[in-house]
């Protein structure tokens, strides 16, 4: 190769440059690190059996990204610094390539990806894909331009004699969806308009609402809480204000409010006061 | 139809249109630009037009970011903001990424391939024509309800309008109408394109230019071409689909009737994941022409390259299930889907790799086309990995429809098409305006736009990791995305400062750029042997090409320890006695100008506007059309012969 | 489609003429559009929540002698070009317009049969079988128009006398067309009419 091998860069401020550079990067990622992770839609902060399957594989792809991206990124910096054209140089030499090389650098990837990407995925995806178990609790979501309802199959509402369903939303607030904690719940969804996305990250990714269809899948409280979520899908104006809190509640509990729902006693949203939403505008 | 005006009929309509070509036929006035068929004039056209979009796209995005900046910004209300949200996205992938894209084909191809035009030059005009009814019919729906007052009339369905929110029961304005006959006229722009460009790459290559000795663009363009006239007409499927819903209540995507709305996705993202393809496999070109020529080498591994390029185009449509992880259509789909979605990433990640080694070893000139070049491989290896990560079939349940994917595909499209794009501005242009754009400023904007752009959307990531949606016209306090949202905001607007710079520079150096002279970047390839602005006919003489980088050859040799050395001046290169044309140096015959495609072209928007307001206009447009396809077909191509 | 300076052949880097070549693409791009149509009559198939349905309507004997019909039209077509590459000119002008009059036949019988079942209470909106089957069969029919209307327009030009044995390509690149409309039938008429599951 003509142009000098061993010639360091420029000193100082290529140096300073390159620093600069990796610092920025790192703090870039960092910067998801740091701060509260306490927030109430963090994915990666998992209060659900399925959120932790899917935050744990996540992880496992997001590791060896960072690596390649810093390593590309820094390849990049040193190559610039390094080759940067100087007075005099001559013309390099015109390396066509290495076919040795290329399918080197074709078969591994595949090989990596294959192993950390793609064998790990599949068991997690047939489980969290699986029919919900037969004792699983049942519940009904149904999205609808701009609000979601629920309907619990397993608990007879004592006024109408059929499955008790969600009040009305209350505009600016969430729907509310009650479960056992520690239970696993059979969700089935469906929409009677548009599509929605029914996204409660911390207990599990979102899954989308369809008119025509009963999309069916189990998620899993670790422990009673307060979950927040809502709407992912673009439904129309109101589509920002589709909140969601789901409520898990231990067995007591949860058999306590089942109770009193289904008797019809009016209960305040515990979810707290309104949340401020813009307004919907013209419509249409 | 190769055939001469009849000499023994001289009606007034034959002499009024041969008036009228004559008019045209001259190279400077606003007539000679309306009926040009000259693949540069083309170009330039497309690349105007584009860039206008991109403005109009950009100030959309800052609309949209201006909303998000604080919680509850009160900035625009959700119609509001759900229409320019779509706009946003139809403009940026049909009205600028696309037509960029063309506009570098037409102005390159010919140049690289050493040909005077393209094989179809008025379905060339027509495509850009098309192009510029379609983009126009689009952005008219804005003012279609009382702009005035704020209401907008576009189209609020996002620019994937999935079903059955774009359904006449739910999108009961024109705006809907607006998006799906916009979308459907710019596909016929598309494949008219990808026609013509695959059949010019084919047939009118250079005598001696193999296949395997074309340039990188050139074989990504005849890529992006077939892609393009495979998916365009899935869409246009899609579209009718819609149309026929929406305006005869068909029951396509009725569920009411049987019809299922997944359908919709389905055909969407059977074109749409080719369609992002398209948009990428240009910029990729581009950026393999500019990165050999900057580091004084040739392109690594050059035919792993093309196969590369190849390679995706076929995998491109085994991945579009990718799209609709979470529409529950089982395990079975969505793990075939995210073995062949985490493949697809192994044919780009190869040119990734080769790019480095392009630069690695060279000479490296640090000028703005290469910044650009460089920026788009950093950039669009961030998009590729976050790609990779999305792959994961159950994360990708968290990160579906949140920021995390809004992060992904501008890293790829901005970070990475975009700035391919300028580089392409920085590195082509001078050869069409003859003037150099000025480095300094290219430099400047180069870092701020780097700069904005990642501070834009790097912060996505984040707010998408902790859960925020997309789409959403405005979020709450206490959710955590508020610091996030103030770093794209700020960032956005950084961005269109860098714009502004690029402006600027484009309008001084038109004026007082520095001369760019033949080759002023010490080119390997044909486009570089020719005066800037190239003469109407491109090649005094078509060349006859005996390597890859052909240019180069010419110039450079090795000596006697295979060290790069120029040629001598006057030396022997062994191709003397080459390089002329078979007319001898007697006249070059180049297409005539026409009118034709003009006016085909108008039948388009007359049609669309018919079938939304008044059918009888339908009428109309057609014939418009017919009378423009007729003219196209029985005007003869060329002038008589010159003695 | 006139081609630039005046000689019927450019050479070309592939051998190919420049628009033989452009309508092969076009013909591969409608196979994406027809193949687009034609899967989703096939996904919507029994799947029509209200009658009426396929074996409610179709008459099989009478679109098999249109399919028939349009199959002849094919092979008019290709006496037209072999007339014409052999420099009859008259040949050409009659099998061209056989082929356009077969092409007009096959056309009312499609205009026919869709009156018929619109009478039966099938339209657009009725079904999906409507829908699904309307749209399929409309877009083939549009398309064997637009096949009529450049049959006669050959047509008419020839009477000027400006088809010669040279100008041959024309004739082979709407015969190409032609054909290619005609197989699409063929596949239409055996997926939608003849294979009933």
């Amino acid at each position: 190769m003509t142009v000098s091998k061993l010639r360091l860069p420029r000193p100082r401020s290529a140096h300073i440059v390159a620093g600069l550079f990796l610092l920025l990067l790192i703090a870039l990622v960092a910067s998801g690190c740091i701060g509260d992770t306490d927030t109430p839609q963090n994915t990666l902060a998992p209060e659900g059996e399925v959120a932790r399957h899917q935050r744990n594989l996540f992880m496992l792809a997001m590791w060896p990204a960072l690596v390649v991206m810093v390593l590309v990124e820094g390849a990049i910096v040193v190559t610039l610094l390094r080759f940067r054209r100087r007075k005099n140089d001559a013309i390099p030499k015109q390396t066509h390539g290495n076919t040795l090389l290329e399918i080197g650098w074709t078969i591994v990837p595949t090989l990596i990806i294959v192993a950390f990407v793609g064998v790990p995925m599949l068991p997690v995806l047939f489980d969290l894909g699986r029919d919900p178990k037969a004792d699983a609790f049942p519940i009904e979501v149904t999205g609808q331009r701009f609000q979601w309802s629920f309907k619990y199959p397993n608990i007879k509402d004592v006024r109408t004699g059929e499955p008790l369903e969600s009040p009305p939303v209350v505009p600016g607030h969430a729907a509310e969806l009650h479960i056992p904690a520690g239970k696993e719940i059979a969700l089935t969804l469906t929409s009677v308009d548009v599509n929605h996305s029914f996204g409660v990250p911390r207990l599990a990714g979102t899954q989308d609402a369809i008119n025509g269809e009963q999309h069916r899948f189990w998620i899993k409280a670790d422990h009673p809480g307060s979950f927040a979520g809502q709407c992912r899908e673009l439904c129309g104006t109101g589509h920002a204000g589709m909140l969601i809190t789901v409520i898990a509640q231990s067995q007591e509990d949860f058999d306590a409010w089942a109770k009193e729902a289904a008797a019809g006693v009016k209960t305040v949203p515990e979810s707290g006061g309104p949340v401020a939403v813009a307004a919907t505008g013209s419509g249409g | 139809m190769a055939t001469e005006w009849p000499q023994t009929r001289k009606t007034g309509l034959a002499d009024a249109l041969r008036g009228a070509r004559e008019m045209a036929d001259q190279h400077y006035g606003i007539w000679s630009w309306i009926a040009t068929v000259d693949h540069k004039r083309i170009g330039i056209m497309y690349g105007v037009t584009a860039f206008i979009f991109f403005l109009t796209g950009g100030v959309e995005a800052l609309l949209l970011r201006t909303q998000l900046v604080v919680p509850n910004a009160g900035v625009l209300d959700a119609d509001q903001y759900n229409r320019i949200l779509t706009m946003h996205g139809t403009t940026m992938v049909f009205l600028v990424i696309m037509p960029l894209s063309a506009a570098f084909f037409n102005l390159m191809t010919p140049l690289m391939i050493g040909a005077r035009d393209v094989a179809f030059p008025r379905l060339n005009a027509f495509s850009y024509w098309v192009f510029l009814a379609g983009g126009i019919f689009l952005n008219v729906s804005f003012f279609t309800k009382n702009v005035f007052s704020g209401e907008l009339g576009a189209p609020d369905c996002g620019w994937t309008c999935y079903s059955t929110l774009s359904s006449k029961a739910f999108s009961p304005g024109h705006g809907v109408d607006f998006w799906a006959l916009g979308v459907q006229i710019l596909g016929i722009a598309s494949l008219a394109s990808g026609f013509n460009f695959i059949v010019t790459i084919l047939n009118m290559r250079a005598p001696g230019m193999t296949l395997f000795r074309m340039p990188l663009f050139v074989w990504m363009t005849l890529v992006t071409s077939f892609l393009l006239i495979f998916a365009m007409p899935v869409i246009a499927v899609a579209l009718f689909e819609l149309i026929f819903d929406r305006l005869f209540n068909a029951n396509f995507f009725n569920p009411d009737k049987g019809g299922n709305p997944l359908l919709w996705q389905h055909m969407f993202w059977l074109f749409g994941h080719p369609e992002v393809y398209i948009l990428i496999l240009p910029a990729m070109g581009i950026v393999s022409e500019i990165l050999p020529t900057f580091s004084r080498k040739p392109l690594f591994g050059y035919p792993f390259v093309v196969f590369s390029g190849i390679a995706i185009g076929f995998m491109s449509w085994g991945v579009w299930v990718h799209h609709m992880y979470t529409t529950g259509l089982g395990t079975v789909a969505n793990s075939a889907f995210g073995i062949s979605t985490i493949l697809i990433g192994v044919p780009t990640g190869v040119k990734v790799l080769n790019w480095m080694a392009t630069m690695w070893g060279g000479s490296l000139n640090l000028k703005a086309p290469m910044m650009f070049a460089v920026g788009f491989v950093a950039m669009f290896t961030i998009g590729g990995l976050s790609g990779v990560t999305h792959s994961v079939v159950p994360s990708d349940y968290q990160q579906q429809d949140t920021y995390y994917v809004v992060a992904h595909f501008h890293y790829v499209l901005f970070g990475g098409a975009i700035f391919a794009l300028f580089a392409g501005f920085y590195y082509w242009l001078p050869k069409f305006t003859g003037k150099l754009l000025n480095d300094g400023l290219g430099q400047v904007h180069f870092w701020l736009m780097l700069i904005g752009f990642n501070l834009t959307f790097f912060p996505m990531h984040i707010s998408g990791l902790l859960g925020m949606p997309r789409r959403i016209s405005t979020y709450s306090e206490g959710q955590g995305w508020d610091i996030w949202n103030l770093l794209s905001t700020i960032g956005a607007f950084t961005i269109a400062t860098s714009i502004l710079i690029f402006i600027v520079n484009f309008i001084y150096s038109l004026r007082r750029g520095e001369a760019a002279g033949y080759d002023p970047w010490d080119g390997r390839t044909l486009e570089w042997t020719i005066p800037s602005p190239p003469p109407h006919y491109n090649f005094e003489n078509i060349p006859v090409v005996h390597a890859r980088d052909p240019f180069w050859h010419e110039k450079y040799t090795e000596d006697e320890q295979g060290r790069p050395i120029p040629v001598v001046a006057g030396a022997a290169n062994g191709h003397e006695g080459e390089g002329h044309d078979e007319h001898g140096g007697h006249g070059i015959h180049m297409p005539s100008p026409s009118y034709f495609p003009l006016i085909a072209a108008l039948g388009f928007p007359i049609m669309a506007t018919g079938l939304i307001y008044d059918y009888a206009l339908v009428a109309v447009g057609a014939a418009v059309l017919f009378v423009g396809i007729y003219g196209w077909a029985l005007e003869p191509a060329t002038e008589a012969e010159e003695a | 489609m006139a081609q630039a300076a005046g000689t019927a052949h450019l050479e070309t880097s592939t051998g190919l003429d420049n628009r033989k070549l452009l309508m092969w693409l076009f013909l591969g791009s409608e196979c994406l559009f027809f193949g687009s149509l034609i899967a989703a009559y096939l996904l919507y198939r029994d799947r029509s929540v209200t009658g009426p349905y396929p074996g409610d309507l179709f008459d099989i004997p009478f679109t098999s002698v249109s399919a028939f019909v349009l199959l002849m039209s094919s092979v008019s077509m290709v006496l037209a070009l072999a007339a014409i590459q052999r420099g009859n000119v008259r040949g050409m002008q009659i099998w061209l317009l056989t082929t356009a009059v077969l092409g007009l036949l096959f056309l009312s019988g499609q205009a026919f049969e869709f009156t018929e079942f619109n009478h039966e209470g099938l339209s657009l909106s009725t079904n999906l079988f409507g829908t699904t089957f309307f749209v399929l069969t409309g877009f083939h029919g549009a398309h064997v128009t637009i096949g009529v209307l450049i049959l006669l327009s050959l047509f008419t030009v020839s009477l000027q006398g400006r088809i010669q044995q040279k100008d041959s390509l024309n004739v082979e690149l709407a015969g190409l067309y032609w054909h290619f409309v005609d197989i699409v039938w063929i596949v239409i008429f055996t997926l939608v009419y003849l294979i009933q599951p």
